[in-house]
Formats: C-alpha cells, structure tokens, sequence
C-alpha cells in the first residue's frame, strides 16, 4: 500500500536530449510548485491547471535561480498518475535536473522508487494492468523503436489488439453456447468443421503475438551479437568501424584483446550490444586460455555471432575451429580486409559457412558496412515480416500460450467428437488467458450476444 | 385476533409453494397468505416444468426435498430430456404439465402438510417495527404476525395487463392485483422497479386441424424429474409443431402501431429470451418462419397453448395471425394473449439468504426479484423458506456456492449484479463449473444438506449415499474389468462405429471414447447390465469426464482463494483509498461478503479488488 506523500524523480533519462524533465505527485505538489517557481512577468496566483507556465526555479531560501523552466501543474484526477501532479522542464544535462529534483525534495517530497508513479497510476485506477506494464517497459526502452513499442503498448495497443481476439472468441463461444441452451430454437449454427476453421484462424493470429514476443524482447532487452574470429583478422576495428569511433585498442600483436569489449549500436532501431573478444585460437597460454573459454560462453549465451574472417590470407585450422564452434548459432560471416588483394579459398567459405550469410567489408575503409548492418539485423529479427504489434512482456506472452494451447485443444475435441460442453471448456480457458493480459470482463456478454444473434424463444 | 406464526409466506405461487413447505417441514408454524386459494400453483404462462439450466434447478430442489419435482411426476403428459447428443452436463428434463391437475395436486399437499395453514387474503402492507419485519396486514385490517415473512408475490405488485390499447389492473388474467405492497414497500426504502412479461393466447383445440401439423412425441418410457419416483403414470399425450408464415408476418407487421409495446404504452424491458411474435418478427425480419409448438393444457380440457406466440396486439389481431397459421386456419381463442406490467424489487436489496438489507427478518423470493419462470421461482423459495428457519434457529444461512449448484449461480447473481431491467432466467452458461452441476448428480450434491438442515427425508438421504457407494463400486470395476480383442468383442463395437480393440483394454478405457456410452458396454459385464441406469450414467460421467470434471475443480479451488476473503459488514468503502467513485458506490450498494462476490460485480475493475485486498490486508495488521 503506498502513503499518500508526495513523490518526486527526474522523469527524463540521463544525460539524454536538451530537456530534462522533473517530476513530482501527491498532495504537496502544489504547494511545492508555488515556492520554487517564479513565473515571467511577476505574475502571481493560481497557477492554472493542464497549462505550460514560463518562468524560473528559484530557491526560495537563497533565491539563487537555478534554471529558466516550464512548468505544468496538473490537478487530480486529470493526471498520470490521478494525483496532483507538477513537472518542471528544465535545460538538459543531468546538473541542473538533479539541482531541482534535490531542492523540491527539501521542501518536502520523497525521492520516488523506480516505477512508483506508475504504480500511483495503477493503484488510481489510471491503468489497466497491460497497459501499466508497458508503462513500466517504457521506462526501461533504450531506444526510439523500443520506445515507440511500449508506448504503443502504454497506450492499449496490445489491450486493443488482445481485445479484438478476444470479440472474436466471443462470437465463436457463442456459436458453442447457443447449440447447448438453446437446443429447441430453429436457429442456424455453424458445423463443427466451420467452429474448427475459425477457431484456428484465430489461433493462429495468437501464435503471431507470441512470436513477436522475440521480436519485443530484443527491442526492449537488445540482442547481444559476438564477434568472433581467430586473433588479428579485425575484429576490433570492424567493432570500432560498426562504432564509428575508435574505442578499442588495436595492435597488430595477436591476443591484444583479452577483456571483453561491449558496445551497444542501433540497428535500425533495434539496440545491438556487440561483444568483441580474446581470440579464440588453441593456445598454451594460461591468462589468454582462460579468455578463450570465457568467448566461448559468451558465444554461446549470445543471439547471434559475426564471425571474422581476413580475406587477405589463406584460411587456417584456427578459422576452422572458429566455425565449427558456431555451426548451431545464428551467425553472419564477414570476410575482413576487401581493401587488400583476396587470398582466401572463397570455394572453401561457402562450404564450411554453409548456408550461413557472408559478406564482404573492409573495416579500416568502410566499406559494405551497412550491408553488413542490415544482414545483421535481419538475421537477428528472424521473422517474415514485421508483426502489427509486439508483445514485450512475458507474463502477456504466458498468458497468449495459455490462449494457444486452448484453442489447439479446442479444435482437438471438435475432431475427436467430443461433446459441445467440452468444446466450451477450452474456449472459456482460452478466453481466460486473453483476459489475463486485458482483465476480467463478466460472463454474461456470452448470453447477451446470443440474444443478439439468434432468434431465440419460443 | 391477532394470530402469531413462525413464518408468514405472502403468495403461494411456485415460490411461495416451496417456501411455505420447507418452512413447515422443518418444523415451523407457517402461514400462506394467497388472493385465490382456487389458484395455488398456477401455471400463468405455458404448461411445462423444466428446460435447459431449468430442469437442473428443478432437480436441486427435489434433492433439498422441496415439492416441484414430484408435483410434475404426478400430472406430467409428456417428459422429454433434452440434449441427449450432448454430454451429461448439459442434458435437461422437461416436461409437459396437466395445469389443472398440477394445481390440484399442489393444494392438496399443501393442505394435508403439518404446520401448515392456508388463508385467502390480500396483504396491503407490512408491519414493520425498528426495521424488523413483525407480520402482514390485509385489505381488511386482520393482521397476522410471524417471526420471519418471505414475499413471493409474483407479478401481482401492481399488476398491470395490456392487449392492444386496452390495458386493466390485474396480477394476471382472471385475478386481482396487489395494489397496496408495493407501496408499503417503497415506503420503506425500497427501490422498486417495472418489468413487463407476456403470454400466448389460449386456442380451442376442437377447432385445430393436427394434421396439418407435425406431431412430437415424448420420450418412451418418460424420465422423470424427482429421484425418488419410480415410474411416470400419467397417459402420455404428443405436442404438435406448426409455423409462422409471410403472411403471418405481413398482419402483425402492418398492426405494430396497435400493440402496447411499440406504439410505447409498455416501457419497460420484457425477457429477450422469451420475445412476444411481434418482437421477433422486428428483430429478425429476415426469418422466413418462426416455429409454434402446440401444447395441452390438460388431459381434462380442449385448451391449447401455442408455445411462440406470445402477444399483446388486440383480439382482433390476434385472431386474424393465429388464422393465417398452418392447421389454425379455424381456430377459435379461449382467452387471448396479453403483456403484463409488475413491480419488482432490485434483488441487490438482498442478501445471498435471500433476507433483505433494509429490513430484518423479511426474505424477497421468486418474480419480485426479477426473476422470471416457475422453476427460478421454487429454487428461491426453497431457499427463503430454509433460511427464514434457520435465522429463527439462530444458525448460518444456507448459501450454495456457485460450483454447488445452479441454485448457487442464480442467487449469486441475483444479489451481486441485479436484473439490470431484464427478466433473469437460468441458462447453463450462467455456471462456469457447468460440468460439475448435472441433473444427475443433484443428488450427490445437495441431498445430504437437505437432510442436514432438516428438510430432505431420512429416506432420501439414505438412498443418496447407497448412490454414491454404488458408483463406487462400480467405477471401480470398470477399471478393472479387461476386455480382450475377440472377434465377438470387436464386432460389437463395429456395431456402435467405434475402432476395434488392439489390445487388452479396459472397460472404463473404452468408455472414454466419444462414441461409447454405460448401455453400449452391457454386454461385456453381467454387473453393468444388471446396475439400475441412474448408477450407470454416474459412473460413465465420472469416467468419461474425469479430465476436465478434474480442470473445474482445480478452477474451483483456485477461486476459492477469493470467495474466502470475506469483507466485514462494517466496511466503510469512502475510506479505502484510490476506489473511484462508481466502484465505491456499488460496493457499499451491494456490500458483497467476500473478495470474490465483489469481483463479479459488473464493472468492478481488476483494479479495484487488488485495492480491496490491499485493504483488507492493512486493515487485519491494524
């Protein structure tokens, strides 16, 4: 249970973008806004609801200004988080949020915990439980396509699309549930291989929620991508070149890499950390040893792996190995050093990749970059196409399996025989996993849409 | 002259009925108070007991040892159970009642029931002292006074019948209305609501041509509904289906500005499930025919009752739809059809003991709670009548719970989400533990409280448990009993179109295939075949099903989790934070007993029960 004190964060993540944004609810919001906000032209009163006010923070012990804000109060319930609610948008920069964020908690309020305003929302009945889930998901969004997932989902959109299915079980139950209370009416139902055709059109449109649960989860998680490859083919400058920027040591003497090196690059969106390793090649080496079998692990915790290989030199036993080591992985070959003259056997690439993708960049020019990019990506959204929505949650995608192993079960009775009532059975228990993610809606709508389909009495 | 009772029971309709007896076969001194002691159990509406989701109802109270059950037994002309092509959950008795022979029978018993009395009188008010109910007063000053009153009143409040324009004040065709009560209970603080019903109009069956028509027989030999009747020794007599044509369709369409309904005189909702012919042909014009079911009222009389065509358009129209219909083409009304206003009680007003909130020691039962149907009616009464006994006693109320019986669900619902302006019916898919309340074991289920409260025979109880022991038995060797795969063996089970066996299998084994049902086996165990059917059908239930009967009673267990989370009484729910206005409303409304009744409250968020629990939490650690 949360006391209704007032809760105060920056609401912006650090560092990030020229404005910064503080916010604060619970019943002193106010009060606070009015004693370290000063508005332009001296003006005083009430500050009016729902509305930006210009002016600046001040301390109103020192009167020392801290910044020139907008500042937006918002009176209860019409707020986030259905409390009194005021947000400061201050310059950007993690000082000078952090200096309001500290002097409103002087006058009173409390550092929030990580998602308590979305709680306050939830427990306000702001929020269904999907959508403050999303919520919650939002905060943690790296990236602007993860963002705009989980707003979208903070927004309904998985309620709303969940909701759909959910109308369309609906209609079928009705079908179920009309031959069994009303067994005397003349009215027209559909046969058991219709029920069955559109029991699995619609299950199928749940098992596309679940899998774009992977999708959502390396929008919101990020993949994790190694690069893999015998000591010296590139593999940092290739991690340096994806970055853009020079960030790991780069020496000619093989093995300079121990440390595992990680940086996160945006695919289009979709947040990539690249782990670039100690070499993995047989050695005697006690220190270099335990890093080899440390990048082994990691390659096998990884989504995908880029394999490394130099193009400018024959193949060894060591580029061998390397593959064989991530014949099960989803892995993308690149062949390093297309600047130089090619000396590798591209006969015996293709066969030991097998129908793994190749291509071809050289690190220290640039080039075939963003083929390499775009390969990466699709090789890690393995799907055909985008889905309409993703699922990033995986209590929703529990409850979507619970939905699909009804429904399976469903169309399993229907053609095994079994009685309508049994049928019933399994849609109600898919009907309760799609009512899982959207919450509880009470049982009569079955009657009142059989009323509204049928002509029933006699 | 002022006479003093246990319990006074206002109506002896099919509520009232069960009310009264269970009430003074209990043990207590009981009074029926009826406007017409001609008119005991009447059937205002069509001649049958039974149905879908109500048959089941009619099966719990026989098994609580309550009178519908058998009274149908004694006069029924026709018995059909209903879904048999469907499993056993869903599997329904109806039947077809002889009226006069019904309402007979029922005063009879009535009449020779110990501490039991019967007097004609209209009630006009209740006597109500500190807000405990204290007795009844008629239209003529007597009173009478009872530690417990149960109303049942039917659609008598304010009775208000119409056909065509015309509409005059009585609480159905050839009876007074109760003009006084409702107002007395208005007085008290009641909400008082309107609902609307119809009925068919009466057809002289010497003036109908059957032939015409497609005759439909009951089963052979008829089931019957009380588990303690042996056999059905009425004659058996066949209903008869006709239908509804263009021109049927045509003469009520072009006089829809004639009837109550549409030219706006009703107002109020009537069940959609039991639609007058001019609301369905509205509603679903594009229906070629509607189908008309021919019903005796009786073996005694030449009154028809043709199921379907429920009206309240003006005689003249009447006569001239039910002529353009197939063998009614001379057919003569006896009584034509009509709508009926009535007061109702909002059922929220109750507790699940069916006792008013407002006033003590009052019990509402039956159509004043909005229910529609004699079968809804008894089931509420039964319960009325025990738990006005019980309070007396000063023990707990009787509450079912909705994976007990469809008595359970109906109550339940009654006093957590209303009528919201409609008529409540029964319907299966009102139970969401469907599987596990079947007619055939109401027995197993309720029989054994029925005589713990003090209602349900000896007799009934001991043969309740010879039932159970024997389905034991017997699902027991069928798990046992192996058959091999001869060639006589698989030959009768290509007679029954089912797989030939591979191997040894057992005979539970095979009854788990769709196909194969308790008879169908009776040639491979002398015992199967020589086990009374009833026993058979339990213990194929118990195999066949044993998976999802297992899936409800997990669900069962889940949600017990809810249901026992009670909310004190003396919850002031303006306290307990972040409840929006309308979920505060209804919980202090409703004031549910526990966690789970209030999460089935319409429109109660997900939300706010976790609130509530939160609630509940903090409020025990204080």
């Amino acid at each position: 249970m949360y006391k209704e004190d007032t809760i105060a964060a920056i609401a912006t993540p650090p560092g990030e973008g020229g404005v910064a944004i503080v916010r604060a609810s619970g019943p002193d919001s106010e009060r606070i806004a009015k004693e370290i906000f000063r508005r332009s032209g001296g003006r005083n009163g009430a500050l009016r609801s729902h509305t930006l006010h210009y002016g600046t923070v001040q301390n109103p012990e020192s009167d020392e200004t801290l910044d020139q804000a907008l500042v937006v109060l918002m009176r209860k319930p019409r707020s986030y988080t259905g409390e009194d609610v005021f947000e400061v948008h201050c310059h950007g920069g993690p000082l000078v949020a952090r200096a309001i964020l500290e002097l409103i908690l002087v006058r009173g309020a409390r550092h929030a915990e990580p998602g308590e305003f979305t709680k306050r929302a939830f427990l306000n009945g702001r929020l269904d439980l999907a959508q403050a889930e999303g919520v919650l998901d939002l905060i943690r969004a790296r990236t602007r396509k993860g963002m705009s997932l989980a707003l979208d989902q903070a927004q309904g959109g998985l309620s709303k699309w969940v909701g759909e299915l959910r109308e369309e079980l609906l209609d079928i139950l009705v079908q179920v549930e009309a031959s069994i209370d009303f067994p005397e009416e003349e009215i027209e139902l559909l046969q058991r291989n219709q029920l069955a055709g559109k029991i699995g059109a619609l299950k199928e449109k749940v098992s596309e929620l679940i899998a774009s649960y992977e999708w959502g989860r390396l929008f919101r998680d990020g993949a994790r991508v190694c690069i893999a490859g015998r000591p010296n083919v590139g593999k940092s400058s290739l991690l340096n070149a994806l970055l853009g920027e020079e960030r790991v040591i780069v020496t000619p003497v093989p093995g300079t890499t121990r440390d595992v090196v990680e940086e996160t690059i945006n695919l289009g969106g979709l947040p990539v950390a690249l782990s670039d390793m100690a070499g993995i090649r047989e050695t005697e080496d006690p220190v270099e040893k335990i890093g080899v079998e440390f990048s082994l692990k990691r390659v096998e915790a990884a989504d995908a792996t880029l394999v490394v290989l130099d193009g400018s030199a024959p193949h060894t036993a060591e580029d061998r190995s390397v593959l064989e080591a991530v014949r099960q992985k989803r892995t993308l070959v690149a062949i390093n050093k297309s600047d130089l003259p090619q000396a590798i056997d591209s006969g015996w690439v293709a066969a030991t990749a097998g129908d793994k993708p190749l291509v071809s960049v050289s690190a220290k020019q640039g080039l075939g970059l963003d083929k390499l990019k775009q390969q990466l990506r699709n090789l890690l959204l393995n799907l055909p196409s985008e889905p309409p929505l993703m699922v990033t949650n995986l209590r929703h995608k529990v409850a979507l399996e619970k939905g699909e192993r009804a429904l399976t079960a469903a169309m399993e009775a229907i053609r095994d025989g079994l009685a309508p009532e049994l049928i019933g059975v399994e849609l109600q228990e898919a009907k309760d996993g799609l009512e899982e993610i959207i919450g509880a809606v009470t049982n009569d709508n079955i009657i009142e849409r059989i009323f509204e389909s049928f002509c029933i009495g006699k | 002259m002022d006479k003093r009772y246990d319990v006074i029971v206002v109506g002896a309709g099919h509520a009232g009925i069960e009310a009264a007896m269970a009430s003074a076969r209990m043990g207590c001194q009981t009074l029926m108070l009826t406007l017409n002691l001609d008119h005991i159990g009447q059937m205002s509406c069509n001649p049958a007991i039974g149905g879908i989701g109500k048959g089941h109802l009619v099966k719990e109270i026989d098994a609580l040892g309550g009178e519908m059950a058998r009274a149908i037994d004694e006069t029924g002309i026709q018995f059909r159970i209903l879904n048999t092509k469907k499993g056993p959950a869903v599997r329904a008795s109806r039947a077809q009642a002889d009226k006069a022979l019904y309402r007979q029978r029922m005063k009879r018993v009535l009449e020779n029931c110990e501490n039991l009395t019967l007097r004609q009188a209209s009630v006009e008010r209740l006597l109500v002292e500190n807000g405990r109910v204290e007795g009844v007063e008629t239209q003529i000053g007597e009173r009478f006074y009872g530690q417990r009153t149960i109303l049942t009143t039917g659609t008598f409040l304010k009775g208000l019948i119409h056909v065509g324009d015309k509409n005059y004040s009585a609480g159905r065709a050839g009876d007074f209305a109760a003009q006084g009560l409702s107002d007395s209970l208005r007085e008290l603080g009641f909400k008082i609501g309107r609902l609307k019903t119809g009925t068919c109009p009466r057809l002289d069956g010497r003036t109908i041509d059957f032939s015409k028509t497609q005759p439909q027989k009951g089963d052979d030999p008829p089931q019957p509904f009380s588990f303690s009747t042996e056999r059905i020794i009425q004659k058996q007599v066949p209903c008869y289906i006709t239908y509804t044509n263009s021109r049927t369709h045509e003469v009520i369409r072009s006089s829809l500005h004639r009837s109550p309904m549409y030219s706006g005189t009703i107002k109020s909702r009537g069940p959609r499930y039991c639609p007058s012919i001019e609301d369905k042909i509205v509603r679903f014009a594009d229906k070629g025919r509607h189908q008309i079911f021919l019903e005796p009222e009786g073996a005694d009389t030449v009154e028809i009752y043709p199921n379907g065509l429920s009206t309240s358009l003006p005689l003249d129209v009447q006569i001239e739809m039910v002529r353009s219909i197939e063998g009614l083409e001379r057919a003569e009304i006896m009584r034509p059809g009509y709508a009926i206003e009535y007061d109702y009680a909002e059922p929220t007003q109750l507790y699940p003991s069916l006792e008013t909130k407002l006033v003590k020691r009052l019990y509402h039962a039956g159509q004043i709670n909005g229910t529609t149907g004699y079968e809804e009616a008894a089931a509420q009464g039964i319960m009325a009548g025990i738990n006005a006994v019980l309070s007396i006693r000063g023990e707990e109320p009787l509450i079912f719970s909705r994976d007990q019986a469809y008595i359970g669900v109906l109550i339940d619902d009654l006093v957590t989400k209303g009528t919201d302006g409609e008529p409540y019916r029964m319907f299966t898919s009102r139970a969401e533990y469907r599987l596990l309340l079947r007619e055939d074991n109401a027995d197993l289920r309720l029989t054994e409280i029925g005589h713990r409260v003090g209602l349900a025979t000896l007799e009934a109880y001991v043969r309740t448990q010879n039932k159970k022991t024997r389905v034991g038995e017997l699902v027991e060797l069928l798990e046992r009993s192996v058959v091999s795969p001869t060639e006589a063996a698989n030959a009768r089970l290509e007679a029954l179109d089912s797989a030939p066996l591979r191997g040894a299998t057992s005979l539970a084994q095979l009854l788990r295939r769709p196909e194969v049902s308790a008879p169908d086996l009776a040639g491979f165990s002398s015992t199967l075949e020589a086990t009374p059917a009833a026993i058979a059908l339990q213990a194929e239930v118990e195999i066949k099903y044993h998976g999802y009967i297992q899936r409800q009673l997990e669900g069962v267990q889940r949600s017990k989790n809810l249901e026992a989370l009670r909310l004190p009484e003396d919850i002031d729910y303006a306290v307990v934070s972040g409840l929006s206005r309308e979920a505060r409303e209804k919980l202090s409304r409703i004031r549910p007993r526990s966690l789970g009744q209030a999460s089935r409250i319409a429109g109660l968020t997900p939300v706010a029960i976790s609130l509530l629990s939160i609630y509940l939490k903090k409020r025990k650690l204080a």
